[in-house]
């Protein structure tokens, strides 16, 4: 009842900062059309949605001129002196945010999966709401090792509709699972629980082995390295010969992770596999560049 | 997590079983004894998670569990079910650190570093009991079964909680969002606490025969008006002792720069060596870090421990806590005495976990002490009325009274700023203290307006200006600079309105109108003036467009002390 008075009057709670603020309450409400937002405007503020893309393989965002003069530094164990080359050219062809325009190049990190099995013959896209900026790391933080699971409302209905904008139909959408002792520790899967806005979930993969300790804390070459069959799919589960599949995770940072899983799906039959995460890292110097 | 339940006749049947098996060793997770085992009471044998070697404990086999369901002891409380706790095995070798963990506590699994198995065999041997994280609450018109309460925190607020699938309890499961930032309770959550029946210990005695093992090295002098209060204090603890307190409440309402702390002073130092464990709640980080030292000075022979987010140990044990409201809930029929400093110091939610926590973390026959500046309506009734014991200490301990604030109508000062342009009297009033080599403290409402404020500020200005509010990351160095006097003004919303003393600093409300500046957040910016005996004077100004009746209360609220105090000194003045 109190919370129905609150919807008339139009004050909604900040699920960030428990701020009552005033919400969209407008005639878009009472048709069900529009959204009801779950983050006051002072929060809302501090996530940056990705607007323009330089990479349409892993839709590594453009984040300024700056940025780009100054360099994005592609993961920690980045080799070759060319790698600001491509995103510089890159999104100069890019003009329009979404959809974007399929002039758009490929990322050096892209290209380098090219050069290794099984992504030399194989597609693969993704696509993230928002740059992994310090308040979403906090967000995120919260949500996944507090175990605020409530936060993953912010994101299950624009990560829906960020999949069909970007990819269109789906027959499966598989979150990447995580260890048994890690799940008993948290108690939640965060990429199950951000995969809520789907109807058409399947829990397709199992997590076979993992080395100890988080990804979070390895470089690039660690990362491939630690998840090499990580991920396998579960027996008995549904055909996936011809099907395409959508992955959600919570963060793509160097893509590991979920081209481990992407691969394994592939190997399983599937005909094209994309992903859609909530938070794109951008390297610390992007990063910093943006904070100024 | 989930739980197998037992009953006695069942536990007997797997105990015999196993011990003609010669298994005895698997009998570690079942009760040592089953003394006082009523008909009403069940066992509550874990379930341990799939991946650990546990699930594969013989016991899991038997047809006694197979045949049951495991249920989460949320559900199992909501039924009515009792739990079975035998009392403590002292034959038995338990793990000291574990025990001192516990003691006096209630803590989630995850939060004790041992394992699961090694917790639940101490539930085994009576030195740990479970109780339910998150319940429905009995009382009245909450509708059926009552709306979910979270029993660390006392959260009731439906917003501030959130339900999930969990891997745990494999069911739907609601969390506690309030008290998060501890660790998550939720309904598959027990909190595992010292099971009740520990020896009650011995308090009070003869005064003449206590151990006088608490001295106390401070050798201050207490003004008249802090002998006062203290003398009342150390009445009602000895009556306490003795048992013969009419009221558990006591309420010392002393104006700001009354020298609060000094006058606590002797009443501990008798608490403590009549046994009874102290506690000192409040709501700040920065409170708690200010009395630590003070207190460890003053008591150098006594075991003070200072309890707060990212303490070194959050579990110590000590015969004198500080701590913050969030590390009061981690506690559970701990203390005799808790003294509870700046009560309004937080909004009302912040300041009702703190009352839920004290309540919890008090023994059920206790003392409870308010210090105050700026208590609250029903604490000044009920003290007026004679339902609590209180003491007014209306004089600084220097003496003089406290500054009147005056008000200054600004207009439309919001426009203003947005033209980055000053209100002429504020800027006039700016310049004018600055001149004299005045520091000023401007209070302001709200985050939101922090940069405008200091966008006009320094173009008006030509001088040191800084700002902070409460998520700050350089907070304590702001306020460090701007106590050494490299900064000359200081912009603050209203955290610094407490606890913070600055010698010679002139006060300045913006905005004083705003909601936020209620009269008892009035009364304690005000307060920030003329603490120092060297500059007892003070200037203090609230700027506003449109007067409100709490602006007008903490002036008749000054006034009124001020008036209190002077008949006092009257008072002092015969008595010598």
């Amino acid at each position: 009842m109190a919370r129905w008075l609150e919807m008339v009057q139009g004050t909604e709670r900040c699920l960030w900062c428990d701020a009552t603020f005033e919400g969209n309450m407008g005639w878009g409400w009472v048709l069900g059309i529009a959204q009801t937002t779950h983050l006051c405007g002072i929060c809302s503020g501090q996530l940056q949605r990705i607007q323009e893309l330089t990479c349409k393989e892993c839709g590594r965002p453009r984040v300024g001129e700056l940025s780009v003069e100054k360099g994005i530094e592609v993961g920690k164990n980045n080799v070759g002196g060319k790698k600001n080359a491509d995103i510089g050219s890159g999104s100069k062809e890019t003009t329009s945010s979404f959809p974007e325009k399929k002039k758009l190049g490929v990322c050096s990190d892209c290209q380098r999966w090219k050069e290794i099995e099984p992504w030399n013959s194989l597609s693969f896209q993704h696509r993230a709401l928002y740059v992994y900026n310090e308040f979403l790391q906090e967000v995120m933080a919260r949500l996944k090792y507090r175990g605020d699971v409530q936060l993953a409302k912010l994101f299950t209905d624009d990560l829906r509709k960020l999949g069909r904008k970007s990819f269109g139909h789906f027959d499966y959408v598989v979150p990447i699972p995580l260890k048994g002792s890690r799940h008993w520790e948290r108690g939640f899967n965060q990429a199950e629980a951000l995969a809520g806005g789907f109807g058409q979930v399947k829990e397709l993969l199992e997590r076979v082995s993992m080395s100890d300790g988080k990804q979070s804390k390895r470089g690039r070459v660690e990362r491939i390295e630690s998840l090499k069959g990580a991920f396998r799919v579960k027996d008995g589960g549904v055909e996936l010969k011809g099907k395409r599949v959508l992955i959600v995770d919570d963060i793509y940072t160097t893509g590991a992770t979920i081209r481990s899983a992407a691969a394994e799906l592939y190997g399983g039959g599937a005909a094209e596999v994309c992903a859609v995460t909530v938070a794109r890292g951008i390297g610390k110097k992007a990063a910093e560049s943006l904070k100024t | 997590m989930r739980f197998y339940t037992l009953n006695l006749s069942e536990i007997e049947y797997l105990k015999n079983k196993h011990t003609h098996r010669d298994l005895t060793s698997t009998n570690h997770l079942l009760p040592y004894t089953t003394i006082n085992f009523q008909d009403n009471e069940v066992w509550l044998l874990p379930e341990f998670p799939s991946h650990s070697e546990l699930a594969l404990h013989p016991l899991y086999s038997e047809p006694t569990i197979q045949k049951k369901n495991s249920k989460t002891i949320f559900k199992l409380a909501s039924e009515g079910i009792n739990f079975y706790f035998p009392p403590p095995n002292h034959n038995f070798q338990n793990n000291s650190e574990l025990v001192s963990i516990i003691k006096k506590r209630q803590l989630l699994f995850d939060e004790i570093p041992f394992s699961m198995e090694e917790i639940h065999v101490h539930a085994c041997h009576g030195f740990v009991s479970y109780s339910p994280g998150v319940m429905k609450g009995k009382e009245k018109g909450s509708g059926e079964g009552g709306q979910l309460q979270c029993k660390r925190c006392g959260n009731r607020d439906p917003f501030l909680f959130g339900t999930h699938d969990c891997y745990r309890c494999k069911e739907k499961c609601t969390y506690c969002r309030s008290c998060l930032m501890m660790g998550k309770v939720s309904t598959c959550t027990p909190l595992c606490e010292q099971r009740d029946g520990s020896p009650v210990h011995e308090v009070g005695g003869e005064r003449e025969n206590r151990p006088h093992v608490h001295e106390m090295a401070w050798s201050g002098t207490l003004s008249f008006f802090q002998q006062k209060a203290s003398d009342k204090l150390c009445q009602t603890i000895e009556a306490f002792l003795q048992g013969t307190n009419e009221k558990d409440t006591f309420l010392s309402w002393a104006v700001c720069g009354a020298g609060k702390t000094e006058m606590l002073f002797y009443g501990i130092q008798l608490a403590l060596n009549a046994g009874l464990n102290v506690l000192i709640a409040t709501p700040r980080t920065d409170v708690v870090l200010e009395l630590e030292p003070r207190f460890k000075e003053a008591f150098p022979k006594t075991n003070v421990q200072a309890l707060y987010g990212g303490a070194e140990n959050r579990f110590a044990q000590g015969e004198l806590i500080i701590s913050t409201t969030h590390q009061v809930l981690r506690f559970h029929k701990a203390f005799d005495i808790v003294i509870i400093d700046e009560v309004d110091a937080f909004p009302y939610t912040a300041d009702r976990k703190l009352r839920y926590g004290v309540d919890k973390a008090k023994h059920n026959r206790s003392l409870t002490v308010f210090v105050s500046a700026t208590p609250d309506e029903k604490m000044k009734r009920a003290a007026e009325k004679g339902e609590i014991l209180s003491v007014k200490v209306a004089r600084r301990y220097h003496k003089h009274p406290l500054p009147e604030p005056r008000f200054q109508w600004v207009g439309q000062w919001k426009k203003q700023l947005e033209r980055k342009s000053l209100p002429v009297p504020l800027r006039k009033w700016l310049e004018g203290h600055l001149a004299s080599r005045k520091q000023i403290f401007l209070f302001i409402p709200s985050v939101a307006i922090i940069e405008k404020v200091m966008n006009a500020l320094e173009k008006e200005l030509r001088t040191e200006i800084e700002s902070v509010h409460s998520s700050d990351p350089d907070r304590r160095e702001k306020v460090m600079q701007f106590r050494k006097g490299v900064t000359r003004v200081l912009v603050t919303t209203t955290i610094l309105e407490r606890g913070v003393t600055v010698k010679d600093v002139q006060v300045g409300v913006v905005g004083a109108e705003d909601r936020i500046f209620t009269e008892s957040a009035l009364v304690q910016i005000s307060g920030r003036a003329g603490r120092s005996p060297d500059c007892p004077r003070g200037d203090v100004v609230f700027f506003h467009y449109g007067k409100t009746e709490e602006m007008v209360k903490a002036v008749r609220h000054i006034k009124e002390m001020n008036k209190l105090g002077e008949a006092e000194l009257r008072e002092e003045r015969k008595g010598e």
